[in-house]
């Protein structure tokens, strides 16, 4: 692929991502700040639980209340951060079996790039905000002060982590092309979450390791949050976090790939 | 008169042993619900007797019954009235020489039975053994109260969710509202965290609303946090609400009815 084709991917991806920021955002504005509002108090009855629960008992496993919502400050900005893109591939399996993905097929543009840029989700600022509010509430109650490396590596972070969120969105999702069906994307996009609300530390061995190793969340926000939070060596963690992101998506791309070349249109 | 009745609670009972598929997701769902719940409880328990009047044995049985209640009181409702509204299958229905909303709770009733049968005993059974075990009611008397309460909070939802579809006759989107209740299920309704963990002011604002109704009560009075001098009580409020939501859901349907315009057939 030269530098050229690159380009022009990536501008008329731009382009098509722009159109339908601009779409969502004119059509029927008054749903979309309603729905923005929504989901944002929904979010926030979920660090409201985390809340409540950490208030009666102060710490776990040494961390305190604070460290903790910052703990899912960090997993639903990466969250909002992937799945802003990768949210067409929800439904991939409707795609695939009724063909819908044939119209991304037949444009300039490879088929995911095309997939992503025009089916953007401007909703997701959503999340982002009431993350943003919850980690700036939790740092002025641990009375921390970061300096810029710091941010920047919050920043790298969430980075790392939305890539690792949406990698674990398109592998599943690229099994629709061999099975037709898929019903695992779910249990991992929203399954393997919960199970990072808390340190990992409350877990055996078996699944501390699964959560590192096969289902990787726990670089989303456990381990750079050891390094933010002053627990390990600063930079260790985000950077660990941020390879893990970009190999992982390297991963995905190939196993989208594989099966892209299998899928035969089931025509209409 | 019934019968019509009869029938839709066994057409929904069937449509949900149609896929036995569900139960295999249904059960792979519940432990990755229950899990880290469990091994949450256990690490913040470390070296504590007992947090707000509870020990780990009845924070765990929490945990394993909230589930259960869940799944019993967690029927789809409030979108099911939308989806007829906007397809416009609602003027068939309103054509039927049978109640549209008695139809709505026996569509609701057999949802519930059925996700009782094909995932509730299932993932009864499945969280008990990774848990290790639950507390049994404190009495048998309690038993029948939970029995009871549970029933009771089955109606209390179904005419929650009555209530809510209704408000589609003014297109207001339920599922705008979905995203708003789930605050009140997540935090008021004790469904995760039980109310005694609440602060004051939020306690005050949980027992205002019918979501405790339908989720906590039950299984209170199973752990005997609610003692069987106060079941009256509990019982009373459930009845209420149920009374309220449904008398409310009548006036409102009422002044809908005489705006509804159905498009096309």
């Amino acid at each position: 692929m030269t530098t050229q084709t690159l380009k022009w991917w990536l501008g008329l991806g731009w382009l098509s991502l722009k159109m339908r920021v601009a779409s969502q955002i004119s059509y029927n504005r008054w749903s979309y700040i309603s729905l923005f509002f929504a989901q944002m108090f929904s979010y926030f009855g979920r660090f409201v639980v985390l809340w409540v629960t950490m208030r009666a008992f102060q710490a776990v496993q040494g961390w305190s209340i604070y460290e903790v919502l910052i703990l899912y400050a960090l997993d639903l900005m990466a969250y909002a951060g992937s799945q802003a893109f990768v949210i067409p591939l929800w439904r991939m399996d409707d795609l695939v079996l009724r063909g819908g993905l044939d119209d991304y097929l037949i444009r300039p543009l490879p088929p995911l790039v095309h997939l992503i840029a025009r089916n953007f989700n401007v909703g997701y600022l959503s999340h982002l905000t009431i993350s943003l509010a919850a980690l700036l509430f939790s740092y002025t109650q641990l009375g921390l002060s970061w300096g810029i490396a710091h941010w920047l590596l919050v920043v790298v972070t969430v980075l790392g982590g939305s890539m690792i969120l949406a990698a674990l969105t398109i592998i599943p999702a690229s099994f629709a092309f061999w099975w037709g069906k898929e019903s695992v994307s779910n249990l991992i996009r929203h399954g393997a979450r919960q199970f990072t609300r808390y340190p990992i530390t409350i877990y055996p061995s078996a699944i501390r390791a699964a959560l590192t190793f096969i289902i990787p969340v726990a670089f989303v926000n456990y381990y750079p949050a050891l390094s933010l939070l002053g627990k390990a060596p600063l930079y260790l963690w985000p950077l660990v976090t941020l390879a893990v992101g970009l190999a992982l998506l390297m991963l995905s791309l190939v196993v989208w790939r594989a099966g892209l070349r299998r899928y035969s249109s089931s025509g209409t | 008169m019934i019968l019509p009745y009869l029938y839709q609670l066994r057409n929904s009972l069937r449509t949900q042993f149609t896929y036995p598929a569900w139960v295999f997701w249904g059960l792979l769902y519940n432990l990755v619900n229950v899990l880290p719940q469990v091994f949450l409880w256990r690490a913040l328990y470390i070296g504590k007797e007992q947090v707000a009047g509870a020990t780990l044995a009845q924070m765990l049985t929490y945990v394993v019954l909230s589930n259960l209640v869940g799944i019993l009181t967690n029927a789809g409702g409030a979108e099911d009235i939308e989806e007829r509204m906007k397809s416009g299958n609602i003027g068939l229905d309103l054509l039927r020489p049978v109640s549209v909303r008695g139809l709505f709770v026996a569509r609701n009733l057999g949802a519930m039975v059925g996700n009782l049968a094909l995932t509730g005993i299932p993932q009864l059974v499945v969280s008990i053994i990774i848990v290790g075990g639950i507390l049994p009611p404190v009495s048998w008397a309690a038993l029948g109260c939970f029995l009871l309460t549970a029933l009771l909070g089955m109606g209390v939802q179904i005419s929650l969710q009555l209530f809510l579809g209704t408000f589609s006759f003014w297109f207001i989107n339920t599922w705008l509202m979905g995203w708003v209740l789930d605050f009140s299920w997540l935090v008021l309704s004790g469904s995760i965290v039980p109310l005694w963990l609440l602060p004051r002011w939020l306690l005050v604002v949980a027992q205002a609303l019918p979501f405790q109704a339908a989720q906590f009560i039950p299984i209170a009075v199973y752990l005997g946090k609610i003692p069987l001098s106060d079941v009256p009580r509990a019982l009373l409020v459930q009845g209420l609400w149920i009374a309220g939501l449904l008398g409310a859901q009548t006036l409102l349907w009422r002044r809908g009815l005489r705006r509804i315009v159905v498009l096309g057939g």
